[in-house]
This record gives C-alpha cells, sequence and structure tokens, in this order.
C-alpha cells in the first residue's frame, strides 16, 4: 500500500506558496484510482513525491512499509513505483525502441535471456512490433507515449503512477490503455494512479481524488464527486457529457 | 490564403533505422478562411503533414501550392510560405527561451525585421489575444509560469508574426479545461478575423465544436476531406481511420436506440439539450393526445 500522510511542499524560492498542503490519501494493490485537478492544483508535485524523486517540507509517504525520506528506501520504492511522466520525451533515453524496453531491465541486472522475453512481451503488448528497430525520435508523439508506458511496465513495478498518460494517443489508443491495464489487474493486481484531465477517463476508476490548491478536496467514487457539478465548474473541471446530458433529462422528465 | 496540396508523399530517412513512409500521395484543398481539423490515428501522418505548410519540410513527391505559389518553386516562395503560414508546434512551451516573456514573443517579429514600437504593439495584441495582461507579464521569466500560460505565451509569439494561416499542432493536449477552453477561444477569435486556422487533435469534442472542414489521415493516407456533419455520419470511415464519435453523438446515438427520435448530428451541449427539449415536448403532447 502506499500512504501518504500530511503531506506539505513548497517549491524553493515561492514564498510562501505551498504546492503541496496536507495531503492524505492511500493506494492498494488493486485499486485504480484517478487524480483530476487543474494545471497548478498540484498534482504533478504530489506524483514526483510518491517515489521520492521530490522531498516534502513535512509529512510523510511510505510505500509497503518503506520511508521515502530514508535514502537507503529510495531504490525498493523506485522499483515498485513505476513513473510514467506527461511528457514521454522526458523519459526516453536511447536509441532504439528495444533498447529502450530493455534499459530498466539491464540496469537491474535482469538475465540477457529474460530480457529478450519480457522486452518481446511489451513490444506485442504495445503495439511497437513495426518499431523495434526504430530510433525513438522518428516516432509518432503517441507512440512514444506507449514506448514510456512500456517501458515502465516491463520493470513489473507493484504500483504504476501515470501522469495523463493519454493525452498524445488517439481515442483507439486510449481505450487500449484500459484495456491493457483491465487485462494486467487480472494477472498482477497492480495500484494504479492515473492523473488525467478526461472526465471519462476517471469514470473508468474506483476512486477519484480532486485536488484544489494543493489539497485533495474529494475523495469518493467517481459517479459521486461527478455530482458536486457546481464545484466541479468552480475548480475549471469538467463532468462526463454523459452525466451532465442523463442530469437534464431527469431535470426535465 | 488557398491551401492546394497535390499528391504529397514524404519518407523519414535515417542511416541506422529502417526508412518510414510517413505521407503517401496526398491531395487535397483547404479554402481561405476556414476553421479545418485534421484528425487520425497517432502515427497517421498528421504532424507531418502541417509541418509540410510552413515548408519546414519539403515532400520527396508532391506539390504544395499556397495562393496559388509554388513551394518547390524558388526559395524566396519557401521563406514568403514561412512567413504566412504560422505553426505552434506539440508542447509548444519547450522552446520558450528567453529571459522574459516580452523578448520571448518579440523574438519572430524581430526576425521578420521590425524593430522599436512596431515589436511592443505586436506583443502587446498577441498578448491581448492569448487573454494575458500586458503590464502583468512582460518582464517575468517563460519558466516561471504555469503550463498553461507557457502554452499561452508560446502561442503569442507565433501571433505575433501575424500569419494568415495558424497552425496548431495538437494545441490543447496536456491542458486543464480552463486553459484548453482559452486555447480554443484563441482559435475561434483568430479565425473570426478572417484567418484560415488548422488544427491537429485528437479530440473529437474540440473538432465538433470548432471545425468546419476535417481531412481524416490514416496510415499516411488521407481517408476524407469535407464537412464534420458528412464525417461523423460515416461510421464506415470513422472506424477505418480510428476515431470516435464526439461525446454528445455518441449520448444522443444511445438516446436514439431507446426509441426517441432525436437527431445524432448535434456537436455542442447546448445542441444537444435543445433538441433533448424539443423531443420530450413532442412526446409529452402525444401522451396528453393519447390521454385526451
Amino acid at each position: 500500500m502506499i500512504e501518504v500522510m500530511d503531506l506539505t511542499f513548497q517549491y524553493p524560492g515561492s514564498e510562501g506558496m505551498f504546492a503541496l498542503r496536507g495531503v492524505y490519501f492511500t493506494l492498494k494493490p488493486g485499486e485504480r484510482v484517478a487524480l483530476m485537478g487543474a494545471n497548478g492544483s498540484g498534482k504533478t508535485t504530489l506524483v514526483l513525491c510518491l517515489n521520492g524523486l521530490l522531498k516534502p517540507v513535512s509529512g510523510r509517504v511510505v510505500v509497503d512499509g518503506l520511508h521515502a525520506e530514508d535514502s537507503g528506501s529510495l531504490y525498493e520504492i523506485r522499483r515498485r513505483v513505476g513513473m510514467v511522466f506527461q511528457n514521454p520525451d522526458n523519459q526516453i533515453v536511447t536509441t532504439t525502441v528495444l533498447r529502450e524496453i530493455a534499459f530498466g531491465l539491464e540496469n537491474m541486472g535482469v538475465p540477457t535471456a529474460e530480457i529478450r522475453s519480457r522486452v518481446e512481451d511489451a513490444v506485442m503488448l504495445f503495439g511497437l512490433g513495426e518499431y523495434r528497430h526504430t530510433s525513438p525520435h522518428l516516432l509518432s508523439g503517441g507512440e512514444r507515449q506507449r514506448l514510456a508506458l512500456a517501458s515502465v511496465w516491463v520493470m513489473q513495478p507493484d504500483y504504476l503512477v501515470l501522469d495523463e498518460p493519454t493525452s498524445l494517443l488517439d481515442p483507439r489508443g486510449r481505450q487500449d490503455i484500459f484495456r491493457f491495464l483491465d487485462e494486467d489487474d487480472v494477472k498482477h493486481r497492480k495500484g494504479v494512479l492515473l492523473v488525467t484531465q478526461f472526465p471519462d477517463e476517471a469514470l473508468m476508476c474506483d476512486r477519484l481524488l480532486l485536488m484544489d490548491g494543493g489539497t485533495i478536496v474529494y475523495d469518493d467514487s467517481p459517479l459521486a464527486v461527478f455530482r458536486h457539478q457546481d464545484d466541479l465548474r468552480r475548480l475549471g473541471l469538467e463532468i462526463p457529457v454523459k452525466i451532465e446530458l442523463s442530469n437534464y433529462i431527469a431535470s426535465k422528465v | 490564403m488557398q491551401i492546394d496540396v497535390q499528391n504529397l508523399t514524404y519518407e523519414y530517412r535515417s542511416p541506422f533505422s529502417p526508412v518510414r513512409t510517413a505521407l503517401s500521395d496526398v491531395s487535397f484543398s483547404i479554402e481561405s478562411r476556414l476553421i479545418t481539423a485534421i484528425v487520425g490515428a497517432t502515427g497517421s501522418g498528421k504532424t507531418t503533414l502541417v509541418q509540410h505548410l510552413n515548408a519546414l519540410l519539403q515532400p520527396i513527391a508532391g506539390k504544395i501550392f499556397i495562393d496559388s505559389r509554388d513551394l518547390s518553386a524558388s526559395k524566396s516562395h519557401l521563406a514568403w510560405a514561412r512567413k504566412k503560414v504560422g505553426l505552434v508546434f506539440q508542447f509548444p512551451e519547450f522552446q520558450l527561451f528567453e529571459e522574459n516573456v516580452f523578448d520571448d514573443i518579440a523574438f519572430g517579429p524581430r526576425n521578420m525585421g521590425l524593430t522599436g514600437n512596431d515589436v511592443e504593439e505586436r506583443v502587446r495584441q498577441s498578448l491581448a489575444l492569448v487573454g494575458l495582461n500586458f503590464e502583468r507579464f512582460r518582464s517575468i521569466s517563460p519558466l516561471r509560469l504555469s503550463g498553461g500560460e507557457k502554452r499561452r505565451v508560446a502561442i503569442a509569439g507565433v501571433l505575433a508574426m501575424n500569419p494568415e494561416v495558424l497552425v496548431m499542432d495538437e494545441p490543447t493536449v496536456g491542458l486543464d479545461r480552463r486553459s484548453a477552453q482559452m486555447v480554443e477561444d484563441v482559435m475561434r477569435s483568430y479565425h473570426r478575423q478572417g484567418r484560415s486556422v488548422i488544427f491537429v487533435t485528437h479530440d473529437m469534442d474540440l473538432v465538433a465544436r470548432l471545425a468546419e472542414h476535417v481531412l481524416v489521415l490514416s496510415g499516411g493516407r488521407l481517408l476524407f476531406q469535407g464537412s464534420k456533419v458528412d464525417l461523423f455520419r460515416d461510421d464506415v470511415i470513422v472506424n477505418q481511420a480510428g476515431l470516435i464519435l464526439p461525446h454528445v453523438c455518441q449520448f444522443m446515438q444511445e438516446v436514439k436506440k431507446r426509441g426517441y427520435p432525436v437527431r445524432t448530428d448535434v456537436f455542442t451541449i447546448e445542441e444537444a439539450k435543445q433538441e433533448l427539449d424539443r423531443v420530450i415536448k413532442a412526446k409529452r403532447s402525444s401522451n396528453d393526445a393519447e390521454i385526451l
């Protein structure tokens, strides 16, 4: 389980502006949690605290009993918490698709034969079969996004933290990601935190966290959260079209 | 400023990778003053296509005419195209580089040979277009801005060159609702000033609200060009290109399946509510008539 307790964070030089103010939440294996909020609400800052990339001013992040503030635990925490950033170019480092997917496994000292088969599984799962020897910079934005996800997934983390992982994908691609998360669930029961701007993606998650000004203002099932239409509008967020129109019909009939 | 593309073919070639044909025999026309959306699955060639429109890329085969000028005919035509067609890349905020917002936006106009007050006028106008206050933002470092503000400054940098054709590659990607709405409004107002706007997107709801004309790419080929109404009526093309219908259309189709005679070619929430009102009223009066 990932436990976040009273997390507070301030970027250096930001004079009293707290990016995170007393954030509490948990993520259990098998749970799929969506995180939404306007830009600047603290979503990415929170994400970067989850595997120790940022150190909080106060509060704690504990992953399966390991404390993120303990530098000796960081390697193990980062092995368990796989992170995919919003812009795939921020994490792609090698010169071919195969090398990119194999990179993490090589660094973990996995035997070569096993690397080959795990990389092949990832290539097929993420539809990159045509591009095995292609340089990542020749891929489209959406293909690079799939590559970044493949490279993290192949390391079999227990938790997947995905920061807007479908923003560059086409609608089919977005559906495919969810199909893959569903199939993966059956085998591996990962805990998934999905930062998204798409309300229909939130509907496919078990819980929805809404952030505003560095705190979590709602933590509930997506349908329950989407009932607060006025609050959502005030926070600059969208309600799924089908919910808004269904509510409209209900109000007229 | 009509754009005519004829038999455009482009391949990415690199010494250590297999050749990748990004566009194959693509032909289309975009009339002046339209808003056009370019859609298609990832890897279908959208970014490659728009990078030809401002002559960043040159075709391997085929021709591009802007305002009847053949871009391959001379270098001066290329330079002219780059002034007339402004291209905003994906994640344009990664190209912000000056120490303050003013200088970053002024870069383009200065390169065009403008000086002094003319430059300041361009910066003022373009900041106004993207909804950022000139006095407040002019001296701030672009790196200190929020994601949405950075995006708008980057867009302002292109608007400052006053292009006849504004081309945006995935302009709302990664933005929250509020910022995405502002970018959408920028495209709408620029279009209202009589310019052409072309935008690449995966967001079918944005296409529904904003576009008049749509080009659909699939595997580097043009699958469709025409109105959004015709596109969203065509299940075969929508499926083949890996697209989905706008959420409003999907909802109305569901309502229709349940036996209510609603139109499904509605493209905004307001239109949907009006159409639902119409059908609910009609059902009520037919119910009343039955009771009588």
